[in-house]
């Protein structure tokens, strides 16, 4: 053994040190993530469930793409409608199927919320 | 004193505060997560009751729907904020309306919530009025607001024009974390579109 283990055995200890360090800050600003996250997500439902029962007392010719995704005032999110026609197998009302995606404006890993509703014309 | 030893006890000293101040914030960092469920878990509870009731409004009262509504009271200035209507809040095949009302009081010291620390925490006050004495629910919120709005989505003062019902709530948690200044905490909105309600825009 020369002079320059101990200094050896402290630049290891270190580095395993460093290591436990930088993983449990990722975990802890992984758990952060998480709970925004989370709160996002509590409002995405209810911005996206907003929009469900607007279109559900919304006439059948009334309904649009741009009409729906206007109901949201929520500047925290971004609403996209895609609304499609739907064969619903047994039904003779023409139906058309309302998805609506709900996401956290500016971040593209934020809440993501979608929700699918089925207007029929009862008309 | 030898060198050596002094240099090992600076490093060990620098290594000894930084194991303990990361444990400090491992810490600090799980309890951060456990107030802010808490406060969570609080919008959770008073939305599930809130939904539960504002679907039924107007439901099996034997009147028009848009009866249903007795009284309503927005105040943005004053912090204060009332419905008053009538439902059948259960689910029996019989019609038992009952008359309920939510109301919010803002920061009014006979509505503090004295058992937590919070002091931001008052009284969102639900009672059930019909058969027997009002019974008396009590929800520990940070702050609350209703706006009701008619067809054209416009705020409206006269409870039989109210077609739709803007809510939002804000939960803290009970607890803040060590010294720390704020408390952790939550925030709902959600608009109520009641069926009864709303049912003749099929027409």
């Amino acid at each position: 053994m020369n002079d320059y283990s101990d200094l050896l055995f402290l630049i290891g200890a270190i580095a395993i040190y460093a290591l436990l360090v930088t993983n449990t800050n990722q975990t802890m600003l992984q758990n952060d993530r998480m709970l925004v996250t989370t709160e996002m997500e509590y409002g995405a439902v209810s911005v996206a469930q907003n929009i469900v029962e607007e279109a559900r007392w919304m006439k059948y010719g009334e309904i649009s793409e741009s009409k729906l995704e206007s109901i949201n005032t929520n500047t925290n999110y971004d609403v996209k409608v895609e609304i499609n026609p739907e064969n619903l197998p047994g039904s003779d009302k023409s139906n058309r199927k309302i998805d609506i995606t709900v996401t956290e404006k500016g971040n593209s890993k934020g809440a993501n919320v979608t929700m699918s509703y089925i207007k029929t014309d009862r008309d | 004193m030898n060198t050596g030893i002094t240099i090992s006890f600076i490093i060990g000293g620098l290594l000894l505060i930084s194991i303990i101040t990361l444990n400090a914030r491992v810490v600090e960092n799980s309890g951060e997560a456990v107030l802010n469920m808490s406060a969570k878990q609080k919008v959770e509870t008073v939305s599930q009751v809130m939904t539960h009731d504002f679907l039924r409004i107007g439901y099996n009262t034997g009147d028009e729907p848009a009866n249903a509504i007795k009284n309503i009271t927005a105040n943005p200035a004053g912090k204060i904020y009332r419905i008053e209507f009538e439902a059948d809040i259960n689910d029996n095949n019989t019609a038992d309306p009952v008359i309920i009302t939510w109301e919010w009081k803002g920061k009014d010291n006979t509505r503090k919530v004295t058992a937590t620390e919070n002091d931001a925490d008052y009284e969102l006050r639900r009672t059930i009025t019909g058969g027997g004495s009002p019974e008396t629910y009590n929800y520990a919120v940070t702050d609350f607001t209703f706006e009701f709005k008619n067809e054209n989505k416009s705020v409206t003062t006269n409870p039989k024009a109210v077609k739709i019902i803007n809510v939002t709530l804000v939960t803290q948690a009970p607890e803040k974390y060590g010294n720390r200044n704020g408390y952790e905490t939550s925030i709902w909105q959600k608009t109520f579109t009641p069926p009864n309600l709303n049912m003749y825009r099929y027409n």
